[in-house]
């Protein structure tokens, strides 16, 4: 007769102290950084586990886009879970995400200005605290929306006008965002640090009352040289761009609506941030450049590839041509938008011309067609460009020239030829030539610099 | 006689079987023995996901009971219940992946399998009922001591899978409470002073700030 089986035996009591290091390990990394912080309160044991310093290092990489464990000032730091403590103390009334995202985009663009643009990397200020936001704040009157407040934590923008007007002189063209020069019409942004918004926000309350009166702009970046202004609308987190329009209230936005979002949860974007993301993104994949202006540096917004930049070779003979929109200047009357475009040429290897090459070529004459809406608006022909007749020699740096044209509606194009002798003017080896310059487009675009 | 009722009479039954090399199936189930001599029964397909038994299959050393030593019998049945529900569908390469370090210092090649064509828009993102499945599996268990078990065996034998499971559900305890209230969720003792207490909780501070 078969005995009655033994009782199973009931399992051991197993804790959350009684898995093995790795799994607890799986289980605090999968729970968080304040979880672990919670579990490190609950016994001795389970303290010791989440000292763990790998787990903060991935709290640190996976939170914080952190990988060394650093304060935020950059000074070093005993361990990563010390770090992540500090971060937190400094940071933690802001979302993560955000935090992760802002300090994400300062890194890259002190990055790219280091290796880029050194002189505008010089006059980057270190961030503000919270309670000279607060200050900002009581003074301005209203709040400011979150991912400004943050971008400001990291990085207090630029080094302000001074009285010294040398020294104002020397950092002129070392805009964050950067300009043009086109005729008379120079233009380079710089972005604001904190004290300078609040001082200009209210002289420019003072002075527009009546059209800016109960709104919450402030003002985020001016140009040095020819007055741009980009404001923020504190209220819903647009920026726009003061028109030549602005004393009456002329501003166009400088961002597509549709992205921005509002800063109640870990995916808030304003157009500060946009904007700004956007313009290290061109800076980062070649779309705009640096260029010399005489002797010093600056950042050049006429874009460098297409499509906004069109090139064509004839001959031998590289041009390279783009537009920016510049909201600022009036086109003129009748004329309601004003573009100024930038002409390059060179001649990368040889001009050549029937089979023979030539040793070099100079320009006589151009002719441009400029469209609206497609609709020619504009034909004209004159001798040289901006009053020059450049010679091109093989092999050399690109002779560039701006210029600029009104257009009654948007969106436009222009293109043209240029007539160049080989040889030079004084002494042509042949008869003159036409030398394309490839359509390119004259609209208001999505993003405003 | 008395019937042969009970698990544990037919599985002696098998044992002895085995043990006298009598009728011994090769590619049969896999026969698995629990601390307190119990078998429970494991299907081949099942088996490949724990990577320990996997290995042992291959090498041919997979016949005969298999002890798995401190596993309890009632831990050693979920996980095969476990292992038999997810085997029809176990793609090994999607799981061998994802490496047991939650953060590597490196970066992780992920090829999908060819064969796993995946479609670009999923209609059906648990279309095989796994997901709630598993989360069945785990509101079943009768407490935090049944769900520690399971993660320790799943842990012994190498079941990715399911250590994971298991991980995800301690984790989700833990989220959003004090440590008082992780003490109870978890049933862990609270073995500090009052001293000690006060200068983790001044320590850890930066975690409950509002």
């Amino acid at each position: 007769m078969a005995s009655p089986p033994p009782p199973e035996p009931a399992p051991a009591e197993a804790g959350v102290e009684s898995m093995e290091g790795l799994v607890l390990d799986t289980v605090i990394s999968r729970a968080g950084a304040r979880p672990a912080a919670a579990l490190a309160c609950a016994s001795t044991r389970l303290r010791t586990a989440v000292a763990d310093d790998s787990l903060w290092r991935g709290f640190c990489a996976e939170d914080l886009g952190l990988d060394a464990p650093v304060d935020p000032e950059g000074q070093p730091l005993p361990s990563f879970q010390v770090a992540y403590k500090v971060w937190l103390e400094s940071f933690g009334m802001y979302p993560l995400p955000m935090v992760k995202r802002v300090k994400q985009f300062w890194t890259s663009m002190k990055t790219w200005l280091s290796e880029n643009f050194p002189e505008a990397y010089r006059t980057l200020c270190k961030g503000v605290s919270e309670a000279q936001l607060k200050s900002a704040e009581d003074d301005l009157g209203f709040k400011l929306p979150m991912p400004t407040k943050l971008l400001y934590r990291f990085c207090n923008a630029q080094l302000p006008f001074s009285e010294d007007h040398d020294a104002n002189k020397s950092i002129s063209t070392h805009g964050l965002i950067g300009g043009y020069a086109f005729y008379d019409h120079w233009v380079n942004v710089h972005l604001s640090p904190l004290e300078q918004i609040v001082e200009e926000t209210k002289d420019f309350y003072r002075e527009f009352h009546d059209v800016f009166h109960g709104r919450k702009f402030i003002v985020v970046a001016t140009s040095w040289f020819r007055p741009k202004t980009f404001l923020l609308d504190c209220s819903n987190g647009e920026l726009y761009v003061g028109t030549y329009n602005l004393t009456i209230g002329g501003m166009l936005p400088c961002v597509p609506k549709a992205l921005i979002k509002p800063a109640e949860n870990d995916l808030a974007q304003d157009g500060l941030l946009l904007w700004l993301e956007e313009h290290l993104r061109r800076l980062q994949n070649g779309m705009i450049k640096t260029r010399m202006l005489m002797t010093s540096r600056y950042i050049s917004l006429y874009p460098e590839a297409p499509p906004s930049c069109s090139s064509v070779v004839t001959n031998g003979i590289k041009v390279r041509s783009s537009a920016v929109f510049v909201p600022e200047h009036p086109g003129g009357p009748g004329e309601k938008f004003m573009f100024t475009y930038s002409i390059r040429m060179s001649v990368p290897e040889a001009c050549m011309l029937g089979g023979v090459y030539y040793s070099s070529c100079q320009l006589c004459s151009r002719h441009w067609t400029i469209r609206s809406c497609d609709r020619v608006v504009s034909d004209v022909s004159g001798g040289g460009v901006i009053g020059q007749y450049p010679v091109l020699l093989p092999g050399e740096d690109e002779f560039v020239y701006e210029s600029c044209t009104p257009l009654p509606k948007v969106p436009g194009s222009v293109e043209g030829s240029f007539s160049f002798v080989p040889g030079k003017l004084i002494r042509p080896e042949g008869k003159p030539f036409e030398v394309m310059v490839a359509p390119f487009p004259l609209q208001v675009p999505e993003y405003i610099f | 006689m008395a019937p042969p009722a009970t698990d544990a009479a037919t599985t002696k039954q098998e044992q002895q079987h085995a043990a006298g090399g009598e009728g011994v199936e090769v590619g049969g189930d896999l026969r698995l023995v629990a601390e307190c001599g119990t078998v429970v029964r494991l299907s081949r397909s099942a088996a490949r996901m724990s990577t320990t038994l996997f290995d042992m299959i291959e090498a041919g050393c997979a016949e005969g009971g298999i002890p798995i030593k401190g596993a309890d019998v009632g831990t050693l049945r979920l996980v095969a219940a476990y292992c038999e529900k997810h085997a029809p569908h176990y793609d090994p390469v999607a799981s061998a992946a994802r490496l047991r370090d939650p953060f590597p210092p490196f970066p992780i090649e992920f090829t999908p399998a060819s064969y796993a064509v995946k479609p670009v828009t999923q209609l059906d993102p648990d279309p095989h009922g796994l997901e709630a499945w598993d989360r069945k599996f785990i509101s079943d268990l009768p407490d935090n001591s049944a769900l520690f078990n399971l993660i320790i065996v799943a842990n012994l034998m190498a079941i990715e899978d399911l250590v994971d499971l298991g991980c995800t559900a301690v984790a989700d305890k833990m989220r959003g409470k004090t440590p008082d209230e992780i003490r109870v969720a978890l049933d862990i003792e609270n073995d500090y002073t009052p001293e000690q207490e006060a200068e983790v909780r001044r320590e850890n501070a930066w975690a409950f700030e509002d």
